[in-house]
């Protein structure tokens, strides 16, 4: 029996691929030395601590191994990866002066755009370096701080230095070590208290050196009672030798405060991307997560939330795309260290043309964290069968006054679901259209309405015959 | 000899984060499985003309040696059948169906405190049994079992085994189950855990094309007791069905640790596997942890898990104490009432004593 197979186009790359001449006005050495950890903060003109800082970070890199869980990471040679590209150019904070083609590279990607019509304030970042930031005048007045990492360092060091991978220490695994020992660029924002955003922040991260790592740090402090979105989004074009992005993501979330965190991640199918994002909440403030994973090799990214605070909250909503050759190793964790934290994960994966789509999740409900709440909900499709999908979720349970539940699905479209469309006089094929565009709803809906449209467009279909 | 045993019991088939310890079950120090003589009889009276029942000699040679690695380790399934102490060779030929359940008992006592069985069943075509096998430790002498069971099931066969573990708080309870499923057999585990120290038990099946597989289990956590059960489901063949359901109750200090695996692999399209596992809660000094993998390489297939823990529902509780009851007995009833599927399940004789003993075990207050 062959049964006629609806077709999802493979993610248009076109726009992403589009790569520079690889230009740099600084580069390091291929590797990792302490020389070159130096050479790095020598050109950033750094304070000693963070010197030191890196180079302990070095030391602790040594002496942790590679995960022996989750995708292989052999292939991945951190000799042969350049840590380190400092762009032709420097910080910028009007657009006018940076050079044409880096320029180009993000007006292709809509991120002036999109500044221009809907954003408070935009980082931009290519290869190692923030090449422009800027934030609206009104936004700034209200004590907002939004500023790319190395003029945070020196503008407001004791901060940095006061919460700098203290969520994310080196110590956490290999390539948190690494992280420390390498990164550049990223963002710091600072919500004074009370102050509520009300139109999203941006950060933009484009690798274009072949064969390089991108390390970017960002740091966000939402101080009690205030609201901020956060959009993140990275791509690269494609080379044949591997790069790596191993980013960090620090969110502290104040008393009764309120942090969105979007991310679209469309890297080339040539990156490892082995990233580390974590928020701390306090008492009755809420982390919400949106995250679509689409690009990349091999993908391993599972957003940590930690609910220290009474009735802190949650919420996770996921898309995953794995196209062939790609191993994409996300989900979410949530630790409910508290008494009436309550936390929801929602999730949808989608695996063709031999792509691996693998949901890793945790719940942790230690044993003071009475009355917690959890819901999670992962559900699996896969439209060939060269594909794989795996759920691995763990959940473990300290103390009895807890409300846990957990559901997975996996498999094909229901032929019920097609069937009531039917009846409603909808023909088949734009009923399987419908649910497949159905399915990764709940995540296009969460983003503002200009990424949905991209996220749509990254999901095609060419709908004919059935799926599964 | 490789009877003291240390670590990497029950490893997941997907390991995930260190930190969390769950990928494997660990002895902080190593416990040393005795080997000795088992001289009381186990073996069922009046065997049926359509099979062939032997006790299991030791060293037994397999005519089918198992590829797929199964089992608490390796190690505990070569010791079950190198040097085992008991078990059985069953052979149930074509088209013999038993009306009755063959009832296996293993009964320790200080003399006899270990138990080493090897259990081979081989379900000829169309042929139907029902196996039920009670381990069974009163008193405070600790108990040792190690179990190995393999079940062959033809094209066909319907086989139903039924495992009762009724070890003191003592003892050491680790038992592994093979289940070979071949096209159109059904294969049904039954399985009740309500003693041990230690209660650590496998199961794997592979299943062939139309074939079923299903485990109900139970288990009541009291005492210090730790749980670590772990069952996984390999669709092979198309069409294959498997279910897996798993109720319990932990209190006191109690530990559980749940694993299961509903495994589909190219081939197996148009199955489908559920897996359900519910536990409630009733002391804040439990540990409870749950592992539910779902892994596929087919598209056409439908995989389901659902895992819940909790208190017990307060609107039932409620609802129970408008008639009359306490709060402890109306949690009694919630939880028994939630075991009661599998206990009618069970032979008719068990049942009541089952009963008792949960009954005993919810009321105890082991402080």
């Amino acid at each position: 029996m062959t049964r006629k197979k609806t077709y999802v186009a493979d993610i248009e790359r076109e726009l992403y691929d589009q790569r520079n001449p690889f230009t740099y006005s600084h580069k390091t050495d291929k590797g990792l030395t302490p020389e070159i950890i130096r050479e790095i903060s020598a050109q950033k003109n750094e304070p000693e601590w963070m010197l030191e800082f890196r180079l302990r970070s070095l030391e602790t890199y040594y002496q942790l191994d590679l995960p022996p869980w989750g995708p292989n990471l052999i292939e991945l040679d951190i000799d042969n990866i350049v840590t380190y590209v400092k762009p032709i150019v420097d910080r910028q904070y009007s657009w006018e002066d940076i050079p044409d083609d880096i320029k180009q590279t993000f007006d292709l990607l809509g991120i002036p755009k999109a500044e221009h019509e809907f954003l408070a304030g935009v980082g931009a970042q290519y290869d190692s370096e923030v090449v422009y930031h800027s934030i609206q005048e009104s936004v700034a007045k209200e004590g907002v701080v939004y500023l790319d990492m190395e003029t945070a360092v020196h503008e407001y060091e004791d901060l940095i230095k006061e919460y700098f991978m203290s969520l994310v220490t080196p110590r956490d695994h290999k390539f948190a070590a690494l992280h420390g020992a390498v990164w550049s660029g990223g963002s710091f924002v600072y919500i004074p208290a009370g102050v509520k955003v009300e139109i999203p922040l941006q950060s933009y991260f484009r690798s274009n050196a072949p064969g390089a790592g991108q390390f970017e740090h960002t740091l966000i402090i939402v101080e009690p009672g205030s609201y901020l979105h956060f959009i993140e989004g990275c791509s690269a074009p494609r080379y044949s030798v591997n790069n790596l992005h191993a980013g960090c993501v620090e969110l502290f979330v104040r008393e009764g405060s309120t942090l969105r965190y979007s991310t679209i991640e469309n890297w080339s199918r040539n990156m490892f991307n082995l990233n580390t994002k974590r928020a701390l909440v306090e008492r009755d403030g809420a982390i919400e997560w949106v995250s679509g994973s689409f690009g990349s090799k091999v993908s391993m990214l599972y957003p940590m939330s930690i609910l220290q605070g009474e009735r802190a909250r949650a919420e996770f909503t996921g898309v995953t795309f794995a196209g062939g050759g790609q191993i994409l190793d996300t989900g979410a964790k949530v630790v409910h260290a508290a008494p009436h934290t309550t936390s929801t994960i929602n999730t949808k994966s989608i695996s063709k043309g031999g792509g691996t789509a693998i949901y890793r999740g945790l719940i942790k409900v230690t044993k003071n964290a009475y009355h917690s709440k959890s819901t999670v909900s992962c559900e699996s499709l896969i439209l060939d069968n060269e594909s794989i999908s795996d759920t691995i979720p763990v959940m473990q349970i300290d103390t009895d006054q807890v409300d846990l539940g957990h559901e997975a699905k996996i498999g094909r479209i229901s032929d019920e679901a097609i069937f009531y469309l039917m009846t409603r006089g909808i023909d088949e094929e734009e009923a399987r259209a419908m649910i497949v565009r159905g399915f990764v709803e709940p995540i296009s809906k969460e983003l503002p309405l200009e990424y949905a449209v991209e996220m749509n467009n990254l999901v095609k279909l060419e709908l004919e015959g059935t799926i599964g | 000899m490789a009877n003291k045993i240390t670590q990497g019991l029950n490893v997941l088939p997907r390991i995930s984060y260190r930190w969390l310890k769950v990928n494997e079950l660990n002895f902080e120090e190593a416990v040393a499985m005795p080997l000795k003589p088992y001289n009381l009889d186990f073996l069922p009276p009046n065997v049926d003309p359509g099979l062939t029942l032997r006790k299991m000699e030791p060293g037994f040679g397999d005519q089918n040696p198992i590829s797929t690695p199964f089992g608490v380790s390796r190690e505990l399934v070569e010791l079950g059948e190198t040097n085992c102490n008991g078990g059985f060779n069953l052979l149930i030929r074509e088209g013999t169906k038993l009306a009755e359940p063959l009832y296996f008992k293993y009964l320790f006592n200080e003399e006899n405190d270990t138990v080493i069985d090897h259990n081979i069943i081989r379900a000829e075509k169309d042929s139907a049994v029902t196996i039920v096998v009670e381990y069974r430790a009163d008193g405070d002498q600790p108990a040792y079992h190690n179990g190995v069971t393999k079940i062959f099931a033809d094209q066909g066969a319907q086989v139903t085994l039924i495992k009762i573990q009724r070890l003191n708080d003592q003892s050491l309870h680790l038992d592994s189950h093979y289940i070979d499923a071949n096209p159109y057999s059904n294969v049904r585990y039954l399985q009740v855990e309500l003693g041990s120290n230690f209660a650590i038990t496998n199961y794997l099946a592979n299943l062939k094309e139309n074939a079923t597989a299903t485990v109900d289990g139970m288990y009541l956590g009291d005492g210090e007791r730790t749980l670590d059960l772990s069952y996984q489901m390999i669709h092979r063949g198309y069409r294959s069905t498997s279910d897996i359901l798993v109720k319990g109750a932990l209190k006191d200090r109690s530990r559980k640790i749940f694993r299961g695996t509903l495994d589909f692999r190219r081939g197996a399209h148009l199955s489908t596997g559920n897996e359900e596992e519910s536990v409630l809660l009733l002391d804040p000094t439990v540990k409870s942890d749950a592992v539910p993998l779902l892994l596929s390489e087919e598209d056409d297939i439908q995989g389901g898990h659902a895992a819940s823990a909790g208190k017990v529902d307060p609107d039932q509780l409620f609802y129970l104490m408008t008639r009359g009851l306490s709060e402890q007995e109306a949690t009694q009833t919630v939880v028994k009432a939630s075991f009661q599927p599998i206990i009618d399940e069970l032979p008719s004789e068990l049942r009541r004593n089952i009963q008792d003993d949960i009954k005993r075990r919810l009321v105890a207050e082991n402080v």
